[in-house]
């Protein structure tokens, strides 16, 4: 086989804390696969690790990429570049090219008979090895290009040749001894290729391997919270991206003595969720934009009816059909503003792969506690993307339902309480009887349209949340300074990664990555702001949602700028960073 | 309202409320309620354990007339809501109730699918042929020629639906109609709805005195149908085709295959799936 | 069960059946008049409410009186649709005839007699066709028990004016609820 640098080979000799490698193919090349298979053999030779996956619009055989990051540290975002990128063929590959940055340090290793590399990606200046994946593969009974590809990532950045067997064993032990050595054997061979490739860069190595550690993808660790949470009753309907958690929670639910049912569309599977849990149990639904839209009369009725539900929104490119499998921010304003009448209800974000987790328990226990809807804004780039992580620490959560087991008299459905929260009776209690609804009503439960009743059970509904103490969880707070960055959802981990590129340099910064949106917490952002005289705000917007809403409900101090683009490229740490500069020079 | 009766020695006004009922005198709505106490009462069921579910419309007001848990939910979404219930609590009796616009018009796509997933649920649809609670519209049985709704002067123009075929056709298990001039007659069958697997359908004709008076002929138009009920859909869809919407009695009675997911009772903790993420 | 229904007075043939089925239809006619009142005065007509509550009162107090004559025997258990009562068909609470918002209680004592007229047919009707159970003597005795009581109600017709010719008009037009 040829190889063909087109910069003379120099051997890298400082190691680096992580490394970023793009894996594209088209036709069922199965750069998906290699992707997955290179972020589990990373976990197990024991670094983190963070994926995300693009591809063109066919259901098969479409064009694809796999992007990973591998550290010895956690991640929660892209790096501002690619290391390198392996490419089994270029066909449609220019449709990445934004995604996947390359400067001259990079290496792109590329089958000849992969058609001609785009202009776009060609002009980055990346340095070039020819690597003849398909031919290699040929010549192995069984044999596949993106087993060569795997090989040859695992010579370049000397990532141990066991750890990559053992997970492609492990993977493919249902298909048989056959698949196995064939696979195995197009390993070596696409290492034994690279044995003399130029380096691009190194790994440091694992020092001491963590203890229990995950790979997970956001929406599978918001699955995993709903259970925590109580959630066993949940009404599915299909929509991009969020379909991931419905999937997950079925056999899921299986095992934990719950039910899922699938619904004929977004108005029903909310709809099932109230009566489900105005039986009694905790219930959960996940949708995307589009169908949260269609949701916002029934979860009006869940506020006025104060039945506790949550519903997941897993955001993606709006509006309308916008861009499915793309991440952005701009349900903000509909899960805060979109219901009719003035109905307080819950709305959370999670603020990484991992807070997903949490975030999602937490709305269900909040939901249950506080007899109210709960919103979950998570987005396709948490969602989707698969993680290497520890394993999130457990939280004693104690927040429950507020259940009327025994009644005395004549039961108040809807008494008031100094809380403003009431027992709820349910169903099979006997002389808890009671009709729900969304009719505005008095303390029994009856319709009412007076203004003392109206007055009343406003306040309520209104007290009920704005009264509950949240407790330090409704944002993650960390460092120090005169300049706070305040954001939320996917828009952290890109944040966090800039102020870790800043060690050692310029001001301290205090990062805000706020997880409780609505009901406002004033009071407490008031707190964290104490010290701070300039306010950066990030996010995924093109109108900056997140930003107007802080500019409407709480006060920022001094000097306040706002950095919002839409999707769907993902925010990069570089372009927060160089936000941060510009006050670093003043 | 909500008082706890020994169901042993109950009585139909044990399951009413203490909430009167506000439908115009002379509405088709009140036998209905009737036949509820009565079923309910034949039947012994405690009123804790039955739930009313209905969406918006006048006859969906019923469940805050029954000493019964009640939902009075969202226009066409009635169905979701009981289904909902009725999986999560499958030792309730769950009725759904509600009208002819609310149920094929803005909740048919409901309707469909809760024929066809065939939970046990009885739905009770009080059809008096137009949209009452907004001031008489035409509703999807209405007659395409009724011209007394301002929003179609000159009546629809469109054929009306045939509720029976659509419960028939999508897979309801029990499918009746009764008429509410005989309320003890809508007990007996709403009895037999109630007990027989899967989605029993009892369609009312239900007459509105305020919007369609000249429905007061129905008492006299309507008749028993020739037949006995039957478990053979095919031949129940042949009994449809000479339906001219005034038949009484059950019509169908099958044997399908019904939905009950069941909630295990060999649970395991959530703690016990984290292995599935270990790397 | 789709066939037309035989009438009631083919199913009485003892005494303790002719008791259970004229209690209970007195039963139905109290619920009936009770649920009447709760509607028109739901509807803003107490003068009518009153009278309906009144009647159902009445017709309690047969039902006791019914009952009393059938001490100290096991009267027959009968489900709600086994009965027809015919008697009372005009008392249903969705009568669209005769039942109205506006009615007066004019309108409400002429019900009640037609109601009564019916009740003591058929009694009378049990009474000549079966003397062989030893029906006759105690289908009489609820006649006398009815006769009392329409001469109440016959009272009552004379007390109140008659309606005049538009007691139905009402200048407002239905309103939007919800």
């Amino acid at each position: 086989m040829q190889i063909n640098p087109v910069i003379p080979a120099e051997k890298t000799s400082t190691p680096s804390a992580s490394f970023s490698i793009a894996l594209i193919g088209s036709g069922g090349s199965g750069v998906m696969t290699a992707g997955s298979l290179l972020l589990d053999a990373a976990g197990h030779a024991g670094w983190y690790a963070y994926m995300t996956r693009s591809s063109g619009p066919q259901i098969r055989g479409g064009e694809a990429a796999a992007m990973i990051r591998i550290s010895n540290t956690p991640v929660e975002s892209h790096d501002d570049r690619f290391d390198l990128l392996i490419a089994i063929d270029w066909r449609n590959a220019d449709r990445f090219a934004a995604e996947i940055p390359l400067d001259g340090n990079s290496l792109i290793v590329a089958d000849p008979e992969g058609g001609v590399i785009p202009q776009l990606i060609k002009n980055m200046g990346a340095r070039y090895s020819d690597l003849p994946m398909k031919a290699l593969a040929k010549d192995i009974a069984g044999g596949r290009p993106n087993m060569v590809a795997l090989g040859a990532v695992t010579a370049l950045i000397e990532l141990p040749e066991k750890s990559l067997l053992g997970v492609v064993g492990k993977v493919l032990q249902k298909k048989g001894e056959a698949a196995i050595t064939a696979s195995t054997d197009a390993v070596r061979s696409g290492i034994n290729a690279c044995a003399d490739f130029p380096s691009c860069g190194l790994l440091e190595p694992v020092v001491t391997l963590p203890a229990r550690r995950w790979s997970i993808t956001g929406n599978e660790a918001v699955g995993m919270g709903a259970l925590r949470g109580g959630v066993r009753f949940v009404a599915a309907y299909p929509i991009t991206p969020a379909t991931e958690v419905l999937e997950w929670l079925a056999p899921a639910l299986d095992k934990v003595g719950g039910v899922l049912v699938q619904a004929e569309d977004e108005l029903s599977s909310v709809n099932q969720i109230i009566g489900a849990s105005f039986g009694g149990v905790p219930s959960l639904t996940a949708t995307s934009g589009p169908g949260l839209a269609l949701m916002m009369e029934s979860i009006g009725l869940a506020v006025a009816a104060e039945v506790p539900i949550v519903v997941v929104n897993v955001m993606r490119g709006g509006p309308s059909t916008g861009i499915p499998t793309k991440s952005e921010q701009t349900d903000l304003n509909i899960a805060l503003y979109g219901l009719h009448g003035d109905a307080p209800h819950l709305v959370v974000a999670p603020t990484s792969v991992a807070d997903c987790m949490f975030v999602t328990q937490w709305a269900v226990q909040l939901a249950e506690a506080l007899q109210t809807p709960a919103i979950v804004l998570s987005d396709q780039l948490l969602g989707q993307t698969r993680a290497v992580l520890d394993r999130p620490a457990d939280l004693a959560l104690l927040e429950r339902r507020n259940v009327a087991t025994r009644i005395e008299s004549e039961y108040e459905r809807y008494a008031v309480t100094a809380s403003s929260i009431s027992p709820m009776a349910i169903p099979g209690t006997a002389g808890g009887q009671y009709t729900a609804g969304g009719l505005e009503h008095n303390e029994s439960g009856t319709p009412s349209s007076q203004a003392d009743d109206h007055r009343i059970q406003l306040d309520k509904r209104h007290h009920k949340l704005h009264g509950f103490n949240y407790g330090d969880h409704w944002a993650d707070i960390a460092g120090a300074g005169e300049i706070a960055v305040i954001t939320w959802g996917s828009s952290c981990g890109p944040v966090r990664e800039a102020l870790a590129q800043r060690r050692g340099g310029g001001r301290d910064i205090r990062v805000i990555a706020m997880r409780l949106l609505s009901p406002e917490q004033p009071e407490k952002l008031k707190a964290a702001l104490q010290g701070i005289n300039r306010v950066l705000v990030v996010e995924q917007s093109h109108s900056g949602q997140f930003y107007r809403y802080l500019r409407a409900h709480y006060d920022l101090p001094g000097e306040t700028r706002a950095f919002y683009r839409p999707g769907p490229l993902p925010i990069r740490p570089r372009e927060v960073h160089e936000k941060l500069a510009e006050w670093d020079q003043l | 309202m909500n008082k706890a009766i020994s169901s042993a020695a109950a009585t139909p006004k044990d399951y009413k409320s203490s909430n009167k009922p506000v439908w115009c005198p002379g509405c088709g709505d009140f036998s209905v309620l009737s036949a509820i106490t009565k079923a309910l009462a034949h039947m012994k069921l405690e009123p804790e354990n039955v739930a009313v579910v209905s969406g918006i419309g006048c006859s969906s007001r019923i469940p805050a007339y029954l000493n019964t848990y009640g939902f009075h939910g969202l226009h066409g979404r009635a169905l979701p809501l009981a289904t909902g219930l009725k999986v999560a609590r499958p030792d309730l009796t769950v009725l759904v109730a509600g009208g002819d616009g609310d149920g094929f018009s803005i909740g048919g796509n409901h309707f469909l699918h809760a024929c066809r997933r065939n939970i046990d649920l009885t739905y009770i649809v009080m059809d008096n042929q137009v949209y009452g609670m907004t001031k008489g519209q035409a509703s999807p049985t209405t007659a395409p020629d009724w011209a007394r709704s301002k929003l179609t002067p000159h009546g629809t123009g469109i054929n009306p639906f045939y509720p029976l075929v659509i419960a028939l056709g999508a897979g309801a298990n029990f499918i009746a109609r009764v008429s509410s001039h005989d309320p003890n007659g809508t007990a007996r069958t709403l009895v037999e709805a109630i007990r027989h697997p899967g989605f029993s359908f009892v369609h009312v004709l239900s007459p509105c005195i305020t919007y369609q008076p000249e429905q007061r002929e129905w008492k006299k138009l309507v008749r028993p149908a020739p037949v006995e009920a039957t478990s053979d859909a095919s031949q129940a869809a042949r009994r449809l085709m000479t339906d001219d919407n005034l038949y009484i009695g059950v019509l169908y009675h099958g044997n399908r295959r019904t939905y009950h997911p069941q909630f295990e009772t060999t649970a395991v903790d959530p703690s016990q799936l984290e292995d599935g993420f270990l790397v | 069960m789709n066939t037309t229904d035989k009438p009631d007075c083919d199913a009485i043939h003892s005494i303790p059946a002719l008791i259970a089925y004229t209690c209970a239809m007195e039963s139905e006619a109290a619920d009936r008049y009770q649920d009447l009142a709760d509607q028109m005065e739901v509807h803003n007509n107490p003068e009518v409410a009153e009278l309906f509550r009144k009647l159902s009162a009445l017709s309690d107090q047969l039902k006791a009186d019914y009952l009393n004559s059938g001490e100290g025997m096991e009267l027959p258990q009968v489900a709600p649709w086994d009965y027809r009562f015919e008697c009372i068909e005009l008392l249903r609470t969705d009568n669209m005839d005769d039942i109205h918002y506006l009615m007066t209680p004019y309108h409400v004592v002429e019900l009640a007699l037609r109601c009564k007229k019916r009740q003591v047919e058929f009694l009378m009707n049990l009474s000549k066709t079966r003397d062989e159970e030893g029906i006759t003597p105690v289908a009489q005795d609820f006649m006398q028990q009815q006769a009392k009581h329409i001469s109440v109600l016959k009272q009552w017709l004379i007390d109140y004016p008659e309606p005049d010719a538009n007691w139905q008009e009402d200048y407002d037009p239905p309103t939007l609820q919800e």
